[in-house]
Order: C-alpha cells, then structure tokens, then sequence
C-alpha cells in the first residue's frame, strides 16, 4: 500500500468564510475513503480541490507523489461521478462512455474495446444507443460511473453519486458500486451525508465538520470510539451525558453524571482525563439492555415515554430522573414483555460502552 | 386556442392572403391594381435583373448573419454564465440601444462614417489612416449598419439558451479532459443550439428584406430585395409585383425556418 493522495495542510477561504480549514490526509492505493459530513461541512469544497475546479487558498494536493495544486482539471488524472450525474444530453450513452477517452486522443479501435468493456461491466448492454433522458436513475448513475472509470483514472471521485436514488435501488448500488471499486482496486473518495453509505462502503471515514477532518478511521473504529460529540451524533445515534471523573483505576473509571447516576466506564486510558474532570460520555442506543431489575452497576431507570416500531427493532424514549430522556434500540422481539408506555425499566448497559468523549 | 386562431387569422393569415391576391393581379397603366388572374408577376421574380438582387440579398444577409453570430455568441454566452446580478447588468446594456429608435441610430452612424466623422477622426488620431476614407454609402457601411442593427436579435436568444446550460455538464467535460476550447465546441454548442438556430433566423429573416439601412448608410448604391418590394409598393405603384416578391420570400423563410427548428434526435421521446 502507498499514499496516493497527500493533502498537506489544505486550506479554502472563500472572502471570510473558511470551507476547508487546514485539512491534511492521506488516502492509500486502492482505498476508499468516504468524507462524510452535513451539508456546508467543507467536503464538497474538498472534493473540487481534488478535482481541480477550486484552488487551495494555501496547502497543497499530491496524487501519486506529484503536486498537482496548480494543475488544470482537464489535466488532473482525477474522474468524478456528478451529484447530478451530468450525462452529456445530445450524446447516446455510449458517446457519454466515450468522451474521456476520445478527448485524450485514444484510437478508434482501442475506444471501442474499452467502452464495451465498460458497458458490460455496469450491465448496460443494449442501452448504449440511448439518451439520458430515456434511462432510469439507476441507468443514469451507471452511465456517470462508467464515463469516470473508462479512462482509467488514478483516481475516482463520487459526489453524493447514489443520493437521488430510492431507498432500496441506493443499497443495491451501494453493494454494487464497492464491488466494482474493489475488483478495479481504484483508489476513491466519496462524498455523502448519508452515514449508512459511508458505513456500507468505506475503507475509511473522514467525518467532517466546520471545515476540519474531526475525526478519521475505519467505520468500526469512528461507530464505536468516537472522539467527539460531534461524531458520536453523526454517524450513528448517541446518548450524550454529562459527567465527572470520581476516580480511576486499572478496574474501571468511576463517573457521576450531571444527573447523579454513578457509573462505571472502561479503565482510563494513558491520556485519559484525570480524575475531577468534566466529561461528556456517549452510549449507544442499542448497547442499552432493557431490565426489570436493576444491576449492581450501570443501570438507569425510567418511564417509557415513546416508542417507534421499526420493523427489525423498536426505538424506545425512556425519561429518567430530572426528566433525562435516554434512546434505546431494542430488537422488535421483546415487544411483547415491555416497552408498553408509562412502564418503568432499567436501562443496563457494560463499563466497556461508555465512551469518554474529547471535550 | 380561439383568441389565438382570432390572432392568427388577423395578423398571419389574412394578411397573407391579400399579399398572395394581389400577387395574381395586374395593374394598369396607372398603378392600379386589377383583378384579373396572371403569372406575370411571378415571371419577372425570376428576371435575371432581379435574380441579381436577390443573390446579393442572400450574400449580405448571410454575411450579416454569420459577423452577428461570430461577435455575439461569445458576448451572449459570457453575459449568461455571469452571476446573477451582473448578468441582469450586462444583459440592461445589450437592450439599452431599443430606448432610441431605431432609425436614428441608422441617422447616428452616418455622422460615425462620413468623411469627418468620429471613425475618420480616431483612425486618423491613431495614424491608422493617413487621410479620410469615405465609408459612407459602402457596402462596407451597409454591412456595418446591418450588423450593428441585428446583434441584439442574434444574442438574446443564445443567451437565453446559455443561461439555461447545466453548469455542471461543462465540469464534467472537463473532468473528462477536455479543454476549455473542446468544452465549448462539443458541450457548450451543441447544447445552445436551439438558440442558434432562433437567433440566425431572427438575424437572417429581417436582414433579407431590410430597406431602411440600406438607403440611408449605403446611399441606395447597393439595393437589396427589401428596397426592390418597397419600391414596387412606393414608388413603382406595381403591387402585384412586389406581392409576388414578398410571397416568393415568404416561402424561402418558411422553408428555411423548417429545417433550423427540426427537434434533435435528442430531445425526441
């Protein structure tokens, strides 16, 4: 594995607003890694950095160990599936396929092999005399993928490339869009809000906010350690608590939370906050276990206020003491035992699911 | 629909008929005309004196057309793709000449062209020219005149269509490697094609059968079709003749007007 793409301290300012705030990272070889952030986060602004339609205001950009920072668009090795897929409208599909590599002066034959190549690998034999206004979405978004990857770019950029389609077709080609990305091992960088995708398919995720990578790693590694809370609500959903550092020890980390719940957390880690710190905790809603008795350790009661079916689970609101309402996902199967509203559970949970997040 | 048809028929079709009428009629010694069925107006269409005037017809207006496409498209298309506000700017300047009419810009000009005009005087100042030269009653005037009279007509409706052009298709061309020259020759053209198409007949049409530019800048040194029917209708008192004209050139634009507004395969369903 190498580094194929550096960014080194990339900043954009567009007048006084910073869109991208002094960004560095790398992406390897054949890795993809996934931008995740709302909207107005920087990582659209990123991503036309990397493909050449905005210059940093400072830093620098390296796709396969050659500063490309001053490099026109049209010269970067860099393809990109649009948003809004921006299939040419008076070329067939198969003009569409063809266009990068009739712009790079491919010959006659080699650009027939190659589209047909790429016509077959998206599964879109027979359409290629089509326009884009007689393809479904689906279809579209195969052309915009096949158009980016028949020139064989160092690297392929996708732009919130599934957002506009239904829910069922997006995890279809969420499954498909990996699998071609890894049988041509091409390194790519998506971009999305949608923290499902960025699960579904990252190497990596780099969740953004306010212009800065905040926190980058695998998606088990952001899901279960997030750094921030910020990153704990966006991928994923949080129970965020308020807490202070009572003591720690090799056996666990004694905290009291704003309520005055006394918890217990993993043992503290080297760096990890002394004791009298204020903390914020975050659990996740299924890692609560809902019970009828309380436990010796880690259990908070409440009243069930709200629930939602959600076919597979149930998603549950209990209100605790000083009315502290607390998520929880429970398998659907238990529905019959609990959740009726106005019961009164307790909310158990292991030292290992409170995660201690950076203030 | 029936207070379009009500406007079709008065202001299209009725019109039309009494011009294809009249060009069936005779006239008399006089110049009246008489009601009597002939082809002797369609004969002379096709004299070679006339045929001689309408090829330069043709030729000016074809010229006229190409200089407007060739000065307008790149102005309309960067008036388009400017930001809102400035473009709603640039766009009140190309439509400020409409506020005066249009015959006394043509009056404006012959004071810009004649021998001590202001074109004289600032090529002089510059040492381009040596001496005077008298552009005035030139086909070189009436070119100019035509061109200067027919630009807006051409950029409008390219603007129009550019302004509607998918921003995000010329990224893609580019992503793709083309160049910002093959960005506009096989995205941006092709896409602003139907404003192409309007603003040539737009240009074309009237330019054919304009009368006015051509007296006044060309001195009637050079008449074109439109100064022949105008003359037929005026001074000449033969209306049938200059009906069969007008009728003869109604069909030539119709025809033309066909072929430029064939819907691409595109955009068929």
């Amino acid at each position: 594995m190498s580094a194929e793409i550096e960014l080194k301290g990339v900043s954009k300012r567009f007048g006084t607003v910073t869109a991208v705030d002094d960004v560095s990272l790398t992406v390897e070889s054949g890795e993809l890694l996934t931008l995740l952030g709302p909207s107005g986060c920087g990582k659209t602004t990123l991503l036309r950095l990397l493909s050449g339609f905005e210059s940093p205001s400072s830093g620098s950009i390296l796709v396969g160990g050659v500063d490309v920072t001053a490099v026109q668009p049209n010269k970067r090795d860099i393809n990109q599936v649009f948003q809004s897929y921006a299939l040419f409208p008076h070329l067939t599909v198969w003009d569409n396929i063809a266009f990068g590599l009739r712009m790079r002066g491919d010959a006659a034959p080699e650009i027939e092999t190659k589209v047909k190549a790429a016509v077959a690998l998206v599964s879109l034999e027979g359409m290629e005399g089509r326009y884009a206004h007689q393809l479904s979405g689906g279809q579209r978004q195969r052309v915009a993928l096949a158009r980016a990857i028949v020139p064989e770019p160092r690297v392929l950029l996708l732009d919130e490339p599934l957002s506009a389609l239904d829910a069922k077709l997006r995890r279809e080609m969420q499954v498909e869009l990996k699998r071609l990305q890894r049988k041509l091992g091409l390194t790519t960088i998506l971009v999305t809000h949608d923290q499902e995708e960025a699960l579904a398919m990252s190497d990596r995720i780099a969740v953004m906010h306010a212009g800065r990578v905040e926190q980058l790693g695998s998606g088990v590694e952001v899901y279960n350690g997030p750094r921030t809370a910020f990153v704990a609500q966006f991928l994923g959903e949080s129970n965020l608590l308020k807490a202070t550092v009572m003591a720690t020890s090799g056996a666990g980390t004694s905290l009291r939370t704003a309520e005055g719940w006394l918890l217990v957390g993993s043992p503290a880690a080297e760096n990890g906050p002394p004791e009298g710190a204020e903390v914020t905790i975050s659990i996740r809603p299924e890692r609560l276990k809902l019970s009828r008795e309380p436990r010796h350790t880690n259990s908070i009661m409440g009243k069930v206020i709200e629930r939602t079916f959600l076919g597979a689970s149930a998603r549950l609101v209990l209100e605790g003491d000083h009315g502290r309402r607390l998520t929880v996902v429970a398998p659907e199967e238990s529905k019959d035992q609990c959740c009726a509203l106005g019961e009164e559970w307790f909310c158990c949970f292991e030292p290992a699911d409170v995660v201690l997040l950076k203030h | 629909m029936a207070p379009m048809l009500v406007w079709l028929v008065l202001f299209a079709v009725l019109p039309l008929g009494i011009l294809g009428i009249y060009s069936f009629c005779q006239r008399d010694d006089i110049g009246r005309v008489v009601f009597a069925f002939s082809w002797e107006s369609y004969g002379r269409v096709f004299d070679p004196r006339y045929l001689h005037i309408l090829v330069r017809s043709l030729g000016y207006a074809s010229l006229t057309t190409l200089l407007c496409l060739v000065l307008g498209y790149p102005a309309a298309y960067y008036i388009a793709r400017r930001p809102e506000r400035l473009r709603q700017r640039l766009l009140l300047l190309v439509m400020v000449p409409f506020w005066t009419s249009f015959l006394i810009r043509t009056y404006a000009w012959i004071q810009i062209l004649k021998g001590h005009g202001l074109f004289n005087t600032v090529l002089q100042s510059l040492h381009i020219l040596a001496a005077p030269v008298d552009w005035l009653y030139t086909p070189t005037a009436v070119m100019i005149g035509l061109v200067y009279s027919f630009l807006p007509f051409m950029m409008l409706p390219i603007f129009a269509s550019a302004e509607k052009l998918d921003g995000d298709l010329l990224e893609a061309a580019r992503d793709l490697g083309a160049g910002p020259v093959r960005v506009f020759s096989s995205v941006a053209i092709p896409l602003t094609r139907s404003g192409i198409a309007a603003g040539i007949i737009l240009v074309f049409v009237p330019a054919i059968g304009m009368f006015a530019v051509t007296d006044l800048l060309g001195g009637a040194q050079v008449p074109l079709i439109g100064n022949v029917i105008q003359n037929q209708f005026l001074q000449a008192r033969n209306w049938p003749f200059g009906a069969a004209l007008g009728v003869v050139f109604t069909l030539l634009f119709a025809i033309s007007y066909g072929l430029l507004q064939r819907t691409p395969k595109w955009e068929r369903t």
